[in-house]
């Protein structure tokens, strides 16, 4: 369906989608979560609550985390979307998942798409926070598991290694 | 579960209970790895489930390592006397003069054959590869009997009732710790479970219907809320299953809403019997005892 041209409530949108531009089809109320993970499959990122409020579902807009449970796909048209997908170069991992790997920054592993995008975009800003800035920042971002010793752990161990 | 050893000398181990983020696969290959002395990077770890592994009892109840340890323990008993014969057949001598070493070789008489050539020796010979099922040992509440003690500093506002959990002293009689990250990864994560549960997790209910809708009302403890933590081991418990480890995956988590109200009674003396330790119900109880004075 998406596919179709000129349909009602249908709008084109083009965006950069990690590192590569790519066009298409979608109708104005699609999710930006569900035009990822169901249109583009890229299900790295995962939806939790649906509501905005645990953060499982952050991808970066032009390098800012949002909720893309929150977000319309039409939004991103024109940006830059980065999904945990697009983290990696290649096979060598970022810094940031070598990190929760080595400090077991991860148990379940729901929240670490999530986890991993928001502490890049504040590595991204601030390459050296303190304990207490990684606190604040990483708010938004729920962890079942961990009881987030260890992805304060991770987020420092990885801090200035880029 | 099933434990397979390859042609190729690398062992497949097929489980039916999950590793739902505790790390319990990667603790399955370590001790599969430490039974033979090949690498973990030898084990091969599969996910089946309990029609092709066996029954198990499950991923709950912080029994994996105790009961897998204890079935894994008996596959490889019965793997090793296979291996023992192969060896021996290809070492020409009797099963009983032949030793397993500590770095998977097997050897008699002086004569000494690595894994890898003596499974494909035996491959060639429609010997190998070797499989074997271990049996889920029965469930013993004894074998992962362990014991923990929890020390909270709380800070309470009297004119608010809030309740501020400063810092958490947590210690545990271990036994052999398998994997120390996902071994602590374990006592944090219940411990921050506990603190939900004890500070701000609540299902309200309005005329018999849910109305604590989603993650926003049901407040779990975000990364603001952790207080300053410190753990502490006491090695030298023996634990009953093998390698003399002990059960770590809920001893975090059951005692300490005891002792955070227990924390707060010491702190300003109101005993609270209902969870969670909210600012309204400390108040309450505060000015209950105030006016009963």
């Amino acid at each position: 369906m998406s596919e179709r041209q000129g349909q009602r409530g249908m709008r084109r949108i083009t965006l950069t989608l990690n590192g590569t531009s790519i066009s298409r089809e979608v109708q104005d109320s699609r999710l930006l979560v569900e035009f990822l993970r169901e249109d583009l499959k890229l299900t790295g990122t995962k939806e939790s609550c649906g509501v905005g409020v645990c953060g499982a579902c952050t991808v970066l807009l032009d390098g800012k985390p949002i909720s893309s449970c929150l977000a319309l796909a039409v939004h991103a048209d024109g940006c830059a979307v980065t999904t945990i997908e697009g983290v990696a170069e290649g096979d060598r991992l970022h810094p940031l998942q070598e990190a929760f790997l080595a400090h077991g920054g991860l148990q379940c592993g729901i929240c670490t798409p999530g986890q991993i995008l928001a502490a890049k975009a504040l590595l991204d800003t601030n390459p050296r926070p303190t304990r207490s800035e990684i606190q604040h920042w990483m708010m938004g971002n729920l962890c079942r598991c961990t009881g987030y010793y260890k992805i304060i752990e991770s987020i420092a161990a990885a801090s200035g290694a880029e | 579960m099933t434990l397979t050893l390859d042609a190729d000398g690398r062992f497949t181990l097929m489980l039916g209970s999950p590793d739902t983020g505790t790390g319990f696969h990667t603790i399955a290959a370590q001790l599969v790895a430490e039974h033979f002395g090949v690498s973990v990077a030898a084990i091969e770890i599969v996910q089946g489930d309990t029609l092709s592994s066996g029954f198990e009892a499950g991923s709950s109840g912080q029994r994996l390592t105790t009961t897998i340890g204890q079935a894994i323990a008996a596959a490889a008993d019965t793997m090793k006397q296979d291996l023992t014969a192969l060896a021996a057949e290809r070492l020409n001598c009797a099963p009983a003069d032949v030793q397993l070493g500590e770095d998977g070789s097997l050897s008699a008489a002086g004569a000494t054959i690595a894994l890898r050539p003596l499974m494909a020796w035996g491959a060639a010979r429609g010997k190998a590869p070797l499989s074997c099922q271990g049996e889920n040992a029965p469930d013993r509440p004894h074998d992962r009997t362990s014991f923990v003690a929890h020390f909270a500093e709380v800070a309470v506002e009297r004119e608010t009732g809030q309740v501020s959990l400063r810092r958490l002293v947590t210690a545990h009689d271990v036994g052999t710790i398998v994997n120390p990250m996902t071994h602590q990864g374990q006592i944090e994560g219940g411990l921050i479970q506990a603190v939900g549960q004890a500070m701000s997790e609540r299902i309200v209910l309005k005329d018999g219907a849910v109305i604590t809708a989603h993650l926003g009302d049901y407040k779990l403890p975000t990364i603001m809320d952790i207080p300053e933590l410190e753990t502490v081991l006491l090695p030298g418990g023996s634990g009953a299953a093998p390698f003399s480890t002990t059960a770590i995956g809920e001893m975090s988590n059951v005692a300490l809403p005891a002792t955070i109200t227990n924390a707060v009674f010491d702190a300003v003396g109101v005993r609270l019997r209902e969870l969670p330790v909210s600012a309204e119900k400390v108040l309450e109880c505060l000015s209950d005892r105030a006016s009963a004075a």
